[in-house]
């Protein structure tokens, strides 16, 4: 057993040991060689690396674990309340001058495509605030979701999913490393179920070693429907078969003690209702119109719970009407 | 010598003398720094319950300022020359004291038939630079205020909490020298639902009437009771036929709309069932919407909309008479409040290590925490490291996991 997390273990500290990615890594040398970067946008999928050659982009720069420390600063946009939390914290960071050689502090900021079209004017105005002193960083999923002026102030690095043999080089090294016991078809297993995120396909190897002292498929199956909680399905079942009380309280289980956010559960709703082999099709898409109208007023700042809670009602409707369905 | 009632002998003086409204405060100290530094500022809008101090704070900011307060009072505005020759002679300091004067408007909202009379006088007193301009009222969304809110800077007093009202209670208490049990005391600041000039009121009599009576306040006092309009308004809008009527009845009450929302959303599926339930839920989900369009937007004009949606609308869902059913307080208000610290726990758990993981915590949810929960399982070797780099005790990690395992299907 191991003392560590492995995504945090087996991280790349320099842009040479960052896998695949060459394009991108061969551009950002070329940032360091200069000790000068504009604004980078890094757009890609989950696990692609983004966050991973931020920091090894900064390691490379500023040379130092102090001095990496004191100019560099990681957020996330999801995790902040708001913009204007995002403006304080950047205010303070950005408001000594950086420590070094280097001119520039770095702001990292993740998932720079949740904030709204409006928020993203106002990070517009922040990062023209201190261009002086800083350089952003901003990485999302869908560069499209980043508003066109921002766009054209960054320079745009595209990362593609890991192909399936970079993932499974690097997650057979991990596994020789932690001596795991594992099959082959675990390991494809682990492949299969990660689509190209590197990161995600280690947390699966790190969970079913845990679990067990051999990684086969079967094993890896289970794990990867960890993430999805149960209470979804046996929610979407109690409204479907009447129980509206039923179904609203594990809305609100999952919401408040599980601490789910709202547009998650209605991603997850939306994959199980879409995947379900007894929902009738003409049922889904009555679902889908009400489903993408929820998701959009959670965006624009509704009360999840009472947005999901008239979803639940509407699927007690339709369920009393297409009497006999459920979830498999 | 005349004495004071005790709501008036032991008004706040000053800012700090002002329980629970610490946030509120703040915000008045740093309006009156703006009036001092010579900024000009717009009026001050104090918006809050009964007897939550507003109107104490006008005065204790005319005292701070140092200026003589001028009060208008709603029936002022019917006396069009007082009205000219205070609005004509505003600039000039007072004569007996030669002291610069704040205008203070109390209770803007109180006769809504005066409501343009109020807008006109404020927009001239604001014209009038350079006299600061406190004004107070209880429901800052009264239709004709929307002019005057977007004038002015609105600071929000809270309903004040009943340990609040105990603890200022006690105090008059030990000043005038009386005995009253803590256990009077207490049914007295709870009755009173947050208005402290009522539960002073309330002492005072208790303690200037028969002191044995006051054993029995419940029955003398009568109850403030705010549960019992929302029960009646709620009662009004899932059963009766007249859905404007439920609308009049819903307005009436003391209650903030977001609050009563939750309340008709607690109940609804009590009452309501399949067709109906859905019906009428979308009109709750669209008054929420309507509800977050105002948050966003800042535009106020939406609000009867919102208030309509939940109350007439919801009202009309139903199809005959729904069946009777004993109706109850919001349930998730009550979750919310009692989990609240182990949420915060929870959160602050997932967020420490989302930051040292360089990760989103929706994702420390989904992947690290099964992680996390097979290791508590066996050696916690990684726990234990994580104690040292999160600054997390071990025996709260392991208090958090088991709760957040019973989400996931694990068997180990």
């Amino acid at each position: 057993m191991t003392f560590e997390l492995w995504i945090e273990k087996y991280r790349p500290r320099t842009l040479d040991d960052v896998v695949d990615q060459e394009d991108v890594i061969r551009a950002l040398k070329g940032f360091v060689k200069k000790k000068s970067m504009p604004h980078l946008l890094f757009a890609g999928p989950a696990g692609t690396g983004k966050t991973t050659t931020a920091l090894a982009l900064a390691h490379d720069i500023y040379e130092s674990e102090e001095l990496l420390r004191a100019n560099y600063l990681e957020l996330n946009a999801s995790d902040e309340r708001g913009i204007d939390t995002i403006r304080t914290k950047i205010k303070d960071f950005a408001k000594t001058a950086p420590f070094g050689e280097v001119p520039f502090k770095i702001i990292h900021l993740d998932e720079a495509d949740s904030l709204t079209a409006d928020a993203q004017h106002a990070l517009r105005r922040i990062m023209e605030m201190y261009s002086a002193t800083t350089r952003f960083i901003l990485a999302c999923n869908y560069s499209s979701k980043i508003i066109e002026p921002i766009q054209s102030r960054t320079a745009v690095f595209r990362f593609g999913p890991i192909p399936e043999e970079a993932v499974k080089e690097r997650i057979l090294m991990i596994a020789e490393k932690e001596k795991v016991r594992y099959t082959e078809d675990g390991i494809s297993a682990i492949v299969y179920v990660a689509e190209g995120d590197l990161r995600r396909a280690i947390n699966i190897l790190q969970t079913a070693s845990a679990m067990a002292d051999l990684v086969d498929a079967k094993l890896v199956y289970r794990v990867a429907g960890l993430a999805h909680p149960e209470e979804i399905k046996g929610m979407i079942n109690a409204a479907i078969k009447g129980k509206f009380i039923a179904a609203r309280d594990m809305l609100r289980n999952l919401m408040i003690n599980y601490g789910m956010s709202a547009q998650d559960v209605v991603k997850q709703l939306n994959r199980e209702i879409l995947a379900s082999k007894s929902i009738p099709d003409k049922l889904k898409a009555e679902l889908m119109v009400f489903m993408s109208d929820v998701d959009y007023r959670i965006t624009e700042g509704a009360h999840g719970d009472i947005q999901l809670a008239a979803l639940l009602a509407k699927l007690v409707e339709l369920g009393e009407f297409y009497e006999g369905t459920s979830l498999d | 010598m005349k004495e004071l009632p005790w709501t008036e002998k032991y008004r706040p003086k000053r800012l700090d003398e002002i329980k629970g409204q610490n946030k509120a405060v703040a915000e008045i100290r740093e309006w009156i720094r703006k009036v001092k530094a010579g900024k000009i500022t717009k009026a001050l809008l104090l918006v809050g319950p009964p007897g939550s101090g507003k109107t104490s704070a006008a005065h204790a900011i005319a005292n701070e300022l140092g200026y003589d307060p001028i009060e208008v009072n709603a029936s002022d505005l019917r006396d069009k020359t007082h009205l000219h020759y205070i609005v004509e002679n505003i600039r000039a300091p007072s004569l007996l004291t030669m002291k610069p004067r704040l205008i203070i408007l109390d209770e803007i909202d109180a006769l809504p038939s005066e409501g343009r009379a109020i807008v006109s006088l404020v927009k001239e007193l604001i014209s009038k630079e350079g006299v600061p301009i406190v004004m107070t009222a209880n429901d800052p969304y009264e239709r004709h205020l929307y002019e005057i809110r977007s004038m002015s800077q609105m600071v929000k007093f809270y309903r004040l909490r009943w340990t609040t009202v105990l603890q200022v209670l006690k105090e008059i208490c030990q000043k005038e020298g009386v005995m009253i049990s803590t256990d009077i005391l207490k049914r007295i600041a709870q009755n009173s639902q947050g208005d402290l000039r009522a539960a002073i009121n309330d002492l005072e009599s208790i303690a200037k009437g028969d002191k044995a009576l006051a054993e029995s306040i419940g029955k003398i006092l009568g109850k403030r009771d705010i549960e019992s309009d929302v029960f009646k308004a709620l009662m009004a809008i899932f059963y009766g036929s007249n859905c404007y009527a439920a609308w009049l009845e819903s307005m009436s009450v003391d209650i903030d709309p977001d609050m009563l929302l939750r309340w008709v959303e607690e109940n609804l599926p009590l009452v309501y069932s399949g067709k109906i339930l859905s019906k009428a839920y979308d009109y709750l989900s669209i008054a929420d919407m309507v509800r977050s369009r105002i948050i966003r937007t800042n535009n106020w004009r939406l609000l009867s909309y919102y208030t309509q949606l939940m109350t007439f609308a919801v009202c009309t869902a139903k199809e005959g008479k729904p069946k009777g059913v004993k109706l109850k307080f919001p349930e998730i208000i009550r979750k919310l409040a009692t989990t609240k610290e182990e949420r915060a726990k929870t959160k602050e758990f997932l967020f420490r290590l989302a930051r040292k993981l360089h990760l989103p915590t929706k994702l420390v949810r989904l992947e690290v925490v099964p992680i996390l929960i097979a290791d508590s399982k066996g050696e916690r070797k990684i726990l234990k490291r994580l104690e040292r780099e999160l600054g997390i005790r071990e025996e709260d990690m392991l208090d958090i996991l088991s709760d957040l395992e019973k989400h996931y299907r694990l068997e180990i």
